[in-house]
């Protein structure tokens, strides 16, 4: 039993003489007192966080005197798995809605660029100003030199796609951030013929064998990482792989240390064992993929029928049927084989071809094989690191657990040759037959990228598309190997327009995006907190946060959309970008505003969505704004959303649509509708990567590795999305606000380094300063120094990206489709070396 | 413009949101109690930031933090095999049914509220600011008022309770506010891991002590004999591959 | 004190005299405007935090506990073996107990966050708390040294009256330091307190320092007043010094290799801080200058001398205060539960602190110089108008 107060005064009082017990008298009418009941508030506005993570949280609002006084998450999903969802960061907002780097007014740079000096404008002054600007400029040089960036359209449909609607109806060309943010997993449109395609995150619990690569989902995931625990709960074995020891890798039963960028030789070592030991399943690889093609071993193209007879169909390919030694045509409209056909997907067999010649063609799947054969065990051992004994335990235990799924995440994905990693590990998805189930998959989570509703009515209005360009291409210029399609301006760029990006810290390699900066005429921030990119701009707008405007958001993640809706008035002059741009279009064309955004506010935009998606087999089939306001509602999508559904359980061709691109601009990437192991297009042919293989790191080639020892990986990390949250003085007491290089004990002691001590991290294209973090931790020959730290918490430099590398791989350029096929950072392809500063 | 009514934060709740957070059924004479999963905690301290919020606690100070087992924060320790471990140990006030912060209070200031769920509760207008508490408390868990409160900038406005005066100890009171109005402390709501269960350590049947016998816990220095009503489940085994 | 000496008699000793006092109320006064600038900014201008809470002014609070105690004992403990030579100091004795008392129950007030609530204690004890019966033992132990002083200083004192106050003032002595030490001593929160020996050790250091505190008073008293004490008191003080500083040595010694033989983790950690760790320079010079000097001192035949005596007694007292030092921050610097990233600090700015430091602000400094200057002046008076005269009327 507690000693109570009470109960100690009666038994102090009894021995402890009159003196006592009168004290003891006034003390126990204190004991009744009811605990002070909660403050009162103004209301409760349920809205929805949404920064460049993908986690799409509900968030309940609490106002006082018209203040935010709380940030707590809605907890109110039909799908109880998933809430109460949220973070620390989004509980903390607050900070950043009020904080001390908030902007408040229009400013008018008056100093040299990069200086900080500016003059608060009124709107009306400002808007004047930018106007002006962009139409002096867009009647020189033509609009589309003025490039709008804003990060993330999936987390703001209306917000953001006011940003493609205005680029839209002026003719600017809008860049891209999916694939300029690295997130763009190549190996999916590859390999799939999809942007991505990931299970949604309460799918993972009905997993049996979880394989985390690249992947830190318990920092970077947060809302979601329980369903890792849900998974083990339910007899889950979890496998982490990554260089270096993170939160998730705490939490498996197995944590397997990879030198980074080895990913794609590991996860052949794995499927050479899987072959081995005949755990693949061929059914699944007739059925699904384009295994049993065969191809013309001469050309390194398929065979069509074309090519067997007059007349046959370029869009029919051939398979060999072992039961009648002859070639059989297959179609694109099905997946399968024909009655009867089980093909074979080895060997080598001669053709007729309708020229009369004889050729000799193999399956797909026997150059998949061979190069699989190459890859055992031992032979990746020396390339990554890892024992060949965990290799084949692993291998075996992850094609004879059933359903496995492999979760991907930028750790392996933001390589140039991250497309060969993807198509490694959506290989081992493939051959053990883990696509399309439940609790399988191949997904990989980088990106708060996808638009789940039909948003063209409202980003393209009157089927009006603006250019296009792969932001990346604003830095690089125009490559040798760039598609034909992109449209890059003819004179170049001549404006930035950024909203919500802070894109001189956040860019890869940004020394070299300084020097196009100086190139720009006008640059102009959107943004509601002074970063370094607001700090460098010539024109800098007050942005609402989305505490204090109305938006629609949804993320891959989960199924529910969701609004946002203001619970405070913008601070101080802060406006939503719908605001913005309507002022901005109606100043530089009237009658495109009129027609385009006169009478437009959020929430007409919001039920113009809603509609053009409430068809039968529409995103938004039945749901309504009076729906959304109450809370979060279900996307008509299947439930657990899995992808490939119709792929795997009706036979439907690949790929599946990826909105908002119309199935014919993604149809292209499969041209045999099926999972495409083999590439026949000639660059594929031309580097050698037809089949999936292992390529050193770009960047060895650049900087040589003897000189540039280290690897430096640039990870997410749990105290930002990216570099929003860097200045949150909630979180900057826990993690204690000093950029950190985690570096392994051997390469410290081999430089003279101790913990703690300044350093210098450093290559050709830039260096920075910051403290080291001397622990086991680390990989061997890796420097982690998480990305987003605001350059002022530096010692010196700018930030991690001074270092990172901005080059293009041509593979992402075989086609054009931006945010789909298009050139995907590297960020951790990148060598340096350290020293102490 | 009129100022608007104000109303209950939990009676403005969306209907939802509040079910969320019922505590449900509980015995006549409930002693409440916590189970904290150690295998679910992923240390990402939204516990203990939305701790900041509910309870107005300024800058410097935390009622509710998120410890790294070792010494450093979110780095893992070499584990007695040589392989790396790291977990975490969320930790605030463990509500001790033998308090010794209690015990040492020369003012009765610290005292078991035992009309409101055995809770260890200050009673902010009978401190003296002696912090004997903070000396005796094993957990370190209680925070001292040195000066006016601080906030990220001036008007910043937090909290669903009422700020403590200078030179006053405070600590986690379990949400007591939110207990009586039957709604789940602010930490366990917020735990995006769900790794925190709240419930009524009298109810052999409910959740809270199901929970905790099913999966085995821990009490923090339990060999201190303070008798915390915060359980620590434990880890699940890992099996090697 | 030299103004003392010569205090009415000439012009010069009269501006030393307005000097000496001059310099002592100013103190105070710094210690007052340091007293009232703390209140009003609350403690946040001292170097405390959440991990180390108690600092300097508990420190010296025990500190001056133990000069107390041990004055007094000497005083009662001359009564009770019937010294003569002590006898001539007992005035002396309780005057310097008394005031240090007093300034004890002082030195408690700056370390409350809201000293005005104090009188809580008062309507709403709660006796399981060591700190009220402290209050209670200080209170009882500063009135029978009142009453002392008044048996003391009467024209003739009656001989029993001193004997049968010593029969309260041994126990109280003994009492008022041992529930001192359990206000640490009880907490299981704090290995390295929660330790039986911690009242035996609080009372064997008390009788070091009050003895220090008695020599080295008693040669500026004789040296600067017409006051004289027994010729060879010193050289018994000196031995006294000699069984006193042994058995606070050996008890620290068998404290110390309990811990550090038996191994128990959270104690030996603790432990560490003070004989490896930040605070090892400080618990070295303790056993240096408090135990191993002094008492080479007292032991051998310097002791003859009395300059060596007294400044046995200067160093034995410091060591003690080192003691104390190191008593109040070994466990502050080693929260039991001392996982990453620690206790928050409690202002902003100050990070959370797994090694966390503690530095006295010149706030302290002050208040503590005022406390210093208020005994002084205590003492000074005392000297002048209750212990000079008992020469004279006796002489």
């Amino acid at each position: 039993m507690p000693v109570t107060r009470r109960q100690f005064l009666a038994g102090a009082g009894a021995t402890a003489g009159v003196a006592v017990a009168a004290s003891a008298t006034v003390l126990a009418d204190d004991v009744g007192e009811e605990p002070s009941p909660s403050l009162l508030v103004d209301k409760i506005v349920r809205t929805t966080c949404s920064p460049n993570c993908t986690g799409s949280c509900g968030q309940l609002a609490f106002v006082r005197d018209g203040k935010i006084v709380k940030i707590q998450q809605a907890a109110d999903y039909p799908d109880p798995v998933y809430s109460p969802r949220g973070c620390m960061k989004g509980l903390s907002y607050h900070l950043q809605i009020y904080g001390p780097d908030r902007i408040t007014t229009p400013l008018i740079r008056t100093g040299e660029r990069g200086s900080g000096e500016f003059r608060e404008a009124t709107w009306e002054e400002a808007l004047d100003h930018v106007a002006s600007e962009m139409k002096r400029i867009g009647e020189t040089y033509g609009y589309d030199s003025i490039h709008v960036f804003g990060q993330v359209p999936g987390s703001g449909y209306i917000q953001k796609g006011a940003n493609y609607r205005a680029s839209a109806v002026l003719g600017m060309s809008h860049g891209t951030s999916f694939d300029y943010n690295g997130d763009l997993p190549m190996g999916m449109p590859i390999t799939f013929g999809v942007q991505n395609a990931e299970h949604e995150a309460k799918d993972w619990a009905n997993s049996r064998f979880l394989l985390v690569v690249g992947a830190n989902p318990l920092e970077t995931r947060i809302p979601d990482a329980h369903f890792l625990f849900d998974a083990a709960a339910n007899g889950a074995r979890i496998v982490v792989v990554d260089p270096v020891f993170s939160a998730t890798a705490s939490k498996a039963d197995t944590w397997i240390r990879l030198r980074p960028g080895t990913d794609a030789a590991f996860a052949l070592s794995v499927a050479n064992v899987i072959l081995r030991e005949e755990l693949h399943d061929e059914d699944f690889l007739r059925t699904y993929t384009d295994a049993p093609l065969l191809v013309n071993e001469s050309t390194g193209k398929r065979l069509r029928e074309a090519d067997l007879r007059p007349g046959g169909s370029p869009e029919r390919f051939v398979v060999w049927d072992p039961g009648t030694e002859a070639p059989v045509t297959v179609g694109i409209d099905r997946l399968g084989m024909p009655r009867g056909v089980e093909p074979a997907l080895v060997g080598s067999y001669e053709v007729s071809l309708a020229s009369g010649a004889t050729v000799v063609a193999r399956p797909g799947w026997d150059h998949v094989r061979a190069e699989i054969e190459t890859w055992t065990p031992e032979a990746a051992s020396e390339l990554t690191g890892v024992d060949p004994d965990v290799i084949e335990r692993l291998a075996i235990a992850y094609a004879s657990t059933e359903p496995a799924a492999i979760l991907m995440g930028g750790g392996s994905n933001h390589w140039y040759h991250g497309d060969l990693t993807g198509r490694a590990y959506a290989l081992l998805a493939v051959m053990t037959g883990n696509v399309g189930r439940s609790g399988g998959g191949f997904s990989v989570y980088v990106g708060q990228y996808r638009v789940r509703v039909a948003a063209a009515p409202w980003n393209f209005p009157d089927d009006i598309h603006g250019p296009i360009v792969s932001t990346i291409y604003w830095v690089t210029g125009p490559t040798d190997t760039m598609h034909p399609s992109v449209p890059y301006p003819k004179d170049g760029f001549k404006a930035l327009f950024l909203t919500f990006s802070n894109f001189l810290l956040q860019s890869p390699n940004i020394n070299q995006v300084y020097e196009r900066l100086s190139e720009m005429e006008l640059v102009v921030d959107v943004d509601h907190q002074m970063t370094e990119t607001a700090r460098w701009a010539d024109v800098v707008l007050p942005a609402a946060t989305w505490y204090e405007k109305w938006d629609l958001t949804a993320t891959p993640l989960h199924p529910f959309l969701q609004l946002q809706q203001p619970a405070i008035e913008p601070v101080g002059e802060s406006r939503p970008e719908l605001w913005i741009w309507a002022e901005l279009v109606r100043r530089i064309d009237p009658e495109q505003h009129a027609t385009y955004f006169d009478g437009w506010d959020e929430e007409r935009a919001i039920e113009a969505i809603l509609a053009a998606g409430d068809v039968e087999g529409g995103p938004t089939q039945g749901v309504t704004l009076e729906q959304l306001k109450a809370g979060p509602v279900r996307l008509n999508v299947p439930d657990p959303d899995v992808p490939f559904l119709a792929q795997v359980q009706k036979l439907a061709p690949f790929p599946p649509i990826s909105p908002p691109s119309p199935i014919e601009a993604t149809q292209v990437f499969l041209p045999t509708r099926r999972i495409e192991l083999y590439k026949e297009e000639d660059r594929f042919l031309e580097l050698g990567e037809q089949v999936v293989t292992f390529k050193d790191p770009h960047d060895d080639g650049v900087h040589d590795p003897a000189e540039y020892p280290l690897t430096l990986l640039s990870p997410h990390s749990k105290w930002r999305i990216h570099s929003t949250y860097s200045n949150n003085a909630w979180l900057e007491e826990i993690h204690g606000g000093r950029p950190q290089v985690l570096l392994h004990p051997g390469d410290a002691a081999a430089r003279g380094i101790a913990d703690g001590d300044p350093i210098e991290v450093f290559n050709s294209r830039g260096s920075v300063k910051a403290w080291a973090h001397v622990h086991d931790a680390a990989g061997p020959g890796t420097a982690t120094l998480p990305e987003g730290w605001w350059s002022r918490y530096f010692l010196e430099g700018k930030g991690v990206n001074e270092l990172t590398s901005s080059a293009v791989n041509p593979i992402h350029e075989v086609w054009y489709v931006p945010n789909m096929w298009a050139p995907s950072t590297g960020w951790k392809d990148c060598r340096c070396e350290v020293r102490r500063a | 413009m009129p100022e608007p009514t104000k109303v209950s934060p939990v009676e403005a709740l969306p209907e939802a949101s509040r079910e969320y957070g019922a505590i449900g059924e509980v015995s006549d004479d409930p002693r409440w109690g916590m189970a904290v999963d150690t295998e679910r905690c992923i240390g990402c301290w939204s516990c203990a930031v939305i701790c900041k919020s509910e309870n107005d606690v300024p800058l410097g100070m935390w009622w509710n933090r998120i410890l790294t087992r070792g010494e450093e924060l979110d780095t893992p320790e070499t584990g007695e095999f040589g392989r790396l471990d790291m977990s975490w140990v969320p930790l605030a006030c463990q509500h001790c049914d033998d308090p010794p912060c209690m015990k040492v209070c020369p003012t009765s200031a610290t005292f078991v509220d035992t009309e409101h769920g055995y809770l260890v509760e200050v009673n902010q207008d009978d401190c003296i600011g002696c912090r004997y508490c903070m000396a005796a408390c094993p957990y370190g868990v209680r925070v001292f008022n040195w000066g006016e409160p601080e906030y990220p900038v001036e008007g910043f406005d937090l909290g669903m309770v009422e700020p403590r005066p200078i030179g006053s100890v405070e600590k986690c009171t379990m949400c007591i506010h939110r207990l009586e109005e039957e709604q789940v402390p602010s930490c366990v709501w917020s735990c995006p891991a769900q790794a925190r269960i709240f419930g009524d350590l009298n109810d052999p049947d409910g959740r809270l002590v199901r929970t905790i016998e099913d999966r085995g816990a821990t009490q923090l220095l339990e060999e201190k004999g303070t008798k915390p009503k915060v359980y620590y489940l434990e880890e699940r085994r890992r099996r090697s591959l | 004190m030299s103004a003392v000496a010569t205090a009415g008699r000439t012009a010069e000793g009269r501006s030393w005299a307005a000097a000496w006092y001059g310099l002592l109320v100013g103190g105070m006064v710094v210690g007052l405007a340091c007293f009232v600038y703390q209140w009003i900014n609350g403690l946040a201008v001292t170097g405390l935090s959440n991990t180390i809470s108690w600092g300097m002014y508990i420190i010296t609070f025990m500190f001056l506990v133990g000069i107390s105690a041990g004055g007094l004992i000497v005083a009662a403990g001359a009564e009770l073996v019937g010294s003569e030579r002590f006898a001539s100091l007992q005035r002396l004795a309780v005057l310097l107990s008394g005031t240090a008392i007093l300034a004890a129950a002082i030195s408690i007030l700056p370390d409350l966050g809201r000293p005005q609530m104090v009188w809580r204690m008062l309507r709403q004890p709660h006796w399981t708390s060591p700190l009220i019966w402290d209050v209670i033992i200080i209170g009882v132990y500063l009135t029978i040294a009142l009453i002392d002083l008044y048996i003391l200083t009467r024209p003739n004192p009656k001989p029993g009256a001193l004997r049968t106050m010593a029969f309260f003032a041994l126990p109280a002595a003994v009492l008022v330091h041992s529930i001192t030490a359990w206000i640490f001593g009880l907490l299981v929160a704090r290995p390295f307190w929660n330790t039986a020996l911690m009242a035996p050790m609080f009372v064997s250091s008390a009788l070091v320092s009050g003895l220090g505190l008695l020599i080295v008073t008693a040669h500026i008293v004789d040296r600067t007043t017409e006051w004289e004490p027994d010729r060879d008191v010193f050289d018994d003080l000196g031995r006294l010094m000699v069984w006193f500083i042994a058995v606070d040595g050996f008890l620290l010694f068998a404290e110390i290799l309990t811990t550090y033989a038996s191994r128990v983790p959270d104690h030996l950690k603790q432990l560490n801080v003070l004989l490896i760790g930040r605070l090892a320079p400080v618990f070295w010079a303790e056993v240096a200058i408090g135990v191993v000097v002094p008492f080479a001192i007292c032991a051998s035949r310097l002791r003859e001398r009395r300059g060596w005596v007294v400044a046995a007694g200067a160093l034995a007292m410091l060591g003690v205060f080192a003691k104390r030092i190191n008593i109040v921050m070994t466990s502050m610097f080693m929260p039991l539960v001392g996982l990453a990233p620690g206790i928050p600090g409690g202002r902003a700015g100050q990070e959370f602190a797994p090694d966390p430091i503690y530095i006295p602000t010149w706030v302290e400094a002050g208040i503590l110089l005022g406390l210093a200057c208020f005994i002084g002046l205590f003492v000074t008076l005392g000297v002048r108008y209750l212990v000079v005269p008992e020469r004279r009327s006796t002489g």
